[in-house]
């Protein structure tokens, strides 16, 4: 494993180059390198049989050689000879001419002796073909200087001698014949070898160069494949595709690279415009639900006051028959039970002050008090500073009639109900406190459950969980963050405190 | 993810690529490997694996039993090759009718550094061993000698004492009959100052001198003629068949007449009936010996001769000078010789 550590970097090496090769030069590459893969085969098998060849035409060569070698000694013993004869100066000349021929032609063989016949015959017929000449010569020296035994004896010796040249040359050329055409006979299976031999490399060169090219080119192509796939699924609406990130910088890399940024900038830009249109469609349906809740209660006055124009008509006009009665106290009553009626017609739709609101609570603690005769302590301690301050209308008198309905009535001894309104930590906190029967820590938990409370006949109809939706709706925090109450326990009083945010009226 | 596959693919795409290529070139150099395998076997290029000495010798023998010269030969080569010496074996046995002097004269004049020559007593050779000694030549006899020439040394056998080791075969063959013997020598030397004959005389002496064998033995000489064809089993034939008196032995001076005279033994179905002291061994007389058809045959050490003669003409060559002679151990084979080798 250790030792494929460093050609698997080497081939990375090479991945990260190739990746990052312009296509133009890939497919350059793959055709050079094929074409040269298949010119150095085809160079090498040329080169072989090239080789081959020349052998097979060289195979008998050795033995035209010889055949030259057997008829130059023949003229030069000819020539010899007729000079010796006749002494005649074209024989002479002949016979030199011819003698250079043959020294240069013997001169070629052989002078090595080893375990070859051919070698031996060789080395044998250079050596005897060298005594021969000097024996020729001789004679011919001899047969100048007039010398007839000397050029008899030495012709003898050279006539003896060119008898066993050309036998030797018989031999060789024969030897070599054999071996010649046994070469020959092998060189031509050989050659059917190698054109064998030759076509299976080539098949495996073509073969390789095509499963190269393939290779290459789905290299190149499978990528430009999957991101027309991408692309046409992307098209289709499906933005949370990707194509496979490419880790190459050539021209696929870069296009790569580009639709993947472009899909993200497509999608985050379809994000936004969902967001928009839901926060859009959130704020309709806070402006519907907070119709709706003002709704409901005009309802719930109305059907508890049927008509309340009428009734603080017929109010007023009850205000002035007590005055033109003269009875100031019923006057005052039915004035109050009018602005009572009026205020809630009319706040209940808008924003109140403080001020008003106080104004609300006062009416209602005077007539339930000629209700009563006078049984609720009521309490206030007003910040004077808080009285323009803005709220919703009709938020103040229900926590003070749950006050004097659940907490209170029918308790044996005084009803007491103390209102506190004061900054705390920059909030209104207005609180509504009694001394009646209190709550169990369940009730309170039911309660700013924002469940729903069964309302008393006896009700304005206006409840609590009507006052804390309204609350949530118009200042938009949670209820827990808004309204708080207290209790100690059952026959301990409760108090309800609201957190409400300053705000001006304008 | 996608890129290691990508890395995968691009590192498949390389080894593929390096494989390819790899494939290509051992199938090139397969290719080129067995083309010189070819080239190699057809002997094309043979002349790259000769083996090439710095000196020539030759071995100038008669061509008669070519066996026994062959293995002289082996022994010789195997002797001369770790010196850097070739040894070229020229017998008379070609199509040229050469004699042993032209077969001297082709050394003299292709000058090689040494000549090993058997005397087949042929006219004139003393002469071209004179010659070639006089061409710085060294010139040494084997198996037959020429005494009267320059040749620098012998190696061989001593005509007398194997005469003796004849005269002892024989013995031991006639010793336990009272019977009278006839022995025919087959001589294939026409020379009478030939080794062959100085055999015969030797044996002939032994035998009418021994105690055992005197008066009841009788040794004939029988000439085989030379350079007749079939002479030497027509011979053996008219010996046993046609002429008067079959011998009770034969004593055989070539390998070829050995088999010959068996061969007609058995033809005329006289195996057991005639004895043959055979000459040298080739695979039928050691058939036969093992059979014990052949009594015995005579076996010069080759190896020896081999490792004289090349000695000799070294020593001559670096020294100036050597052993003017180099005896050759030899034995009779017997039936019970080759059992105990095989053994």
């Amino acid at each position: 494993m250790k030792k494929n550590k460093p050609e698997a970097s080497r081939i990375k090496s090479a991945g990260r180059f190739w990746r990052d090769l312009p296509i133009g030069s890939k497919m350059r590459f793959v055709m050079l390198f094929t074409l040269l893969v298949i010119f150095a085969s085809n160079l090498i098998l040329y080169s072989q049989i090239n080789y081959l060849i020349r052998r097979m035409n060289s195979v008998y060569s050795s033995n035209v050689n010889l055949s030259e070698l057997s008829d130059s000694i023949d003229r030069v013993q000819e020539d010899l000879y007729r000079y010796l004869e006749v002494r005649d100066y074209e024989s002479l000349s002949d016979f030199f001419r011819e003698e250079e021929n043959y020294r240069r032609l013997y001169q070629s063989l052989s002078e090595q002796v080893g375990d070859n016949p051919s070698l031996v015959l060789e080395k044998n017929i250079r050596n005897m073909s060298a005594n021969f000449l000097k024996y020729a010569d001789d004679a011919v020296s001899a047969k100048r200087g007039m010398n007839v035994s000397a050029y008899r004896e030495n012709y003898e010796k050279a006539e003896k001698l060119y008898r066993f040249i050309v036998d030797d040359i018989e031999d060789l050329n024969e030897i070599q014949f054999q071996n010649n055409a046994a070469n020959y006979q092998t060189l031509q299976k050989a050659l059917q070898y190698m054109e064998f031999t030759s076509i299976l490399t080539q098949a495996v060169v073509v073969l390789v160069s095509i499963l190269l090219v393939i290779a290459i080119t789905r290299d190149i192509v499978a990528p430009l494949r999957d991101l027309a796939h991408t692309a046409s699924r992307i098209g289709e609406g499906n933005l949370d595709l990707q194509v496979a990130p490419v880790d190459s910088n050539d021209e696929i890399g870069i296009v790569t690279r580009t639709f993947n940024d472009m899909v993200t900038s497509i999608k985050s830009y379809v994000v936004q415009v969902r967001e928009s249109a839901e926060k859009q469609q959130e704020m309709k349906e806070q402006e519907l639900m907070m119709q709706n809740h003002l709704k409901e209660a005009q309802l719930r006055f109305l059907q508890a006051q049927i008509n309340p124009h009428f009734l603080y008509n017929s109010l007023n006009a009850g205000v002035q028959l007590a005055e033109m009665e003269d009875d100031e106290k019923t006057a005052v009553f039915l004035e109050k039970m009018a602005d009572f009626f009026r205020y809630n017609v009319r706040k209940g739709k808008e924003d109140a002050t403080i001020a008003q609101e106080l104004e609300m609570v006062d009416n209602y603690i005077y007539i339930l008090n000629v209700r009563f005769a006078g049984e609720i302590y009521f309490e206030k301690q007003v910040n004077p500073r808080l009285l323009d301050c803005s709220v919703p209308g009709m938020i103040l008198q229900p926590i003070v009639e749950n006050a004097v309905n659940h907490g209170i009535r029918d308790m044996l001894g005084e009803g007491k109900i103390f209102l506190t309104i004061d900054q705390k930590d920059n909030k209104i906190a207005i609180t509504v406190a009694d001394n009646g029967k209190g709550m169990t820590s369940e009730q309170i938990a039911t309660v700013l459950a924002h469940s729903k409370v069964a309302h008393d006949d006896e009700s304005t109809g206006v409840g609590l969980d009507n006052v804390i939706s309204r609350l949530v709706i118009y200042f938009d925090v949670q209820p827990e963050e808004m309204v708080a109450i207290e209790s100690e326990g059952p026959g301990k009083g409760t108090a309800v405190t609201l957190y409400l945010p300053i705000r001006r009226m304008d | 993810m996608s890129t290691n596959n990508e890395q995968k693919k691009n590192l498949s795409i390389f080894r593929f690529t390096y494989i390819g290529l790899i494939l290509v070139v051992l199938l090139s150099v397969a290719m080129v490997l067995f083309f010189r395998y070819i080239l190699d076997i057809s002997g094309v290029n043979r002349a790259e694996y000769t083996t090439t000495y710095s000196t020539h010798f030759a071995l100038l023998v008669d061509g008669t039993n070519t066996d026994f010269w062959n293995d002289v030969y082996r022994e010789m080569q195997a002797e001369a090759a770790p010196r850097d010496i070739y040894v070229e074996l020229k017998d008379l046995s070609g199509h040229n009718d050469y004699t042993l002097c032209d077969l001297m004269d082709i050394c003299i004049a292709g000058s090689v550094d040494g000549i090993i020559v058997q005397n087949n007593n042929e006219e004139g050779l003393n002469d071209k061993i004179n010659e070639a000694v006089s061409a710085g030549i060294p010139v040494v006899t084997i198996l037959d000698d020429a005494p009267a020439s320059l040749r620098v040394s012998y190696i061989g056998i001593n005509p007398y004492g194997l005469g003796q080791s004849y005269s002892q075969k024989i013995l031991e063959l006639v010793k336990n009959t009272d019977e009278n013997i006839l022995i025919e020598v087959l001589l294939t030397d026409p020379d009478l100052d030939g080794n062959e004959y100085q055999i015969f005389t030797q044996i002939n002496t032994d035998l009418m001198t021994d105690a055992q064998t005197s008066g009841r033995v009788t040794v004939e000489a029988v000439r085989i003629p030379q350079g007749e064809a079939f002479a030497s089993d027509q011979s053996v034939r008219n010996l046993l068949h046609v002429f008067g008196d079959t011998p009770d032995i034969l004593v055989c001076f070539s390998t070829l007449q050995t088999e010959a005279a068996y061969q007609s033994l058995i033809d005329y179905n006289m195996v057991g009936q005639v004895q043959i002291i055979g000459y040298y061994q080739s695979a039928t007389i050691l058939e036969a010996i093992r059979e014990g058809n052949i009594a015995t045959t005579m076996k010069l050490d080759t190896h020896q001769m081999g490792e004289n003669a090349i000695q000799a003409l070294c020593d001559y060559i670096q020294e100036g000078r050597t052993n003017s002679y180099y005896g050759t151990d030899l034995t009779f084979v017997r039936g019970e010789d080759l059992a105990d080798e095989e053994e």
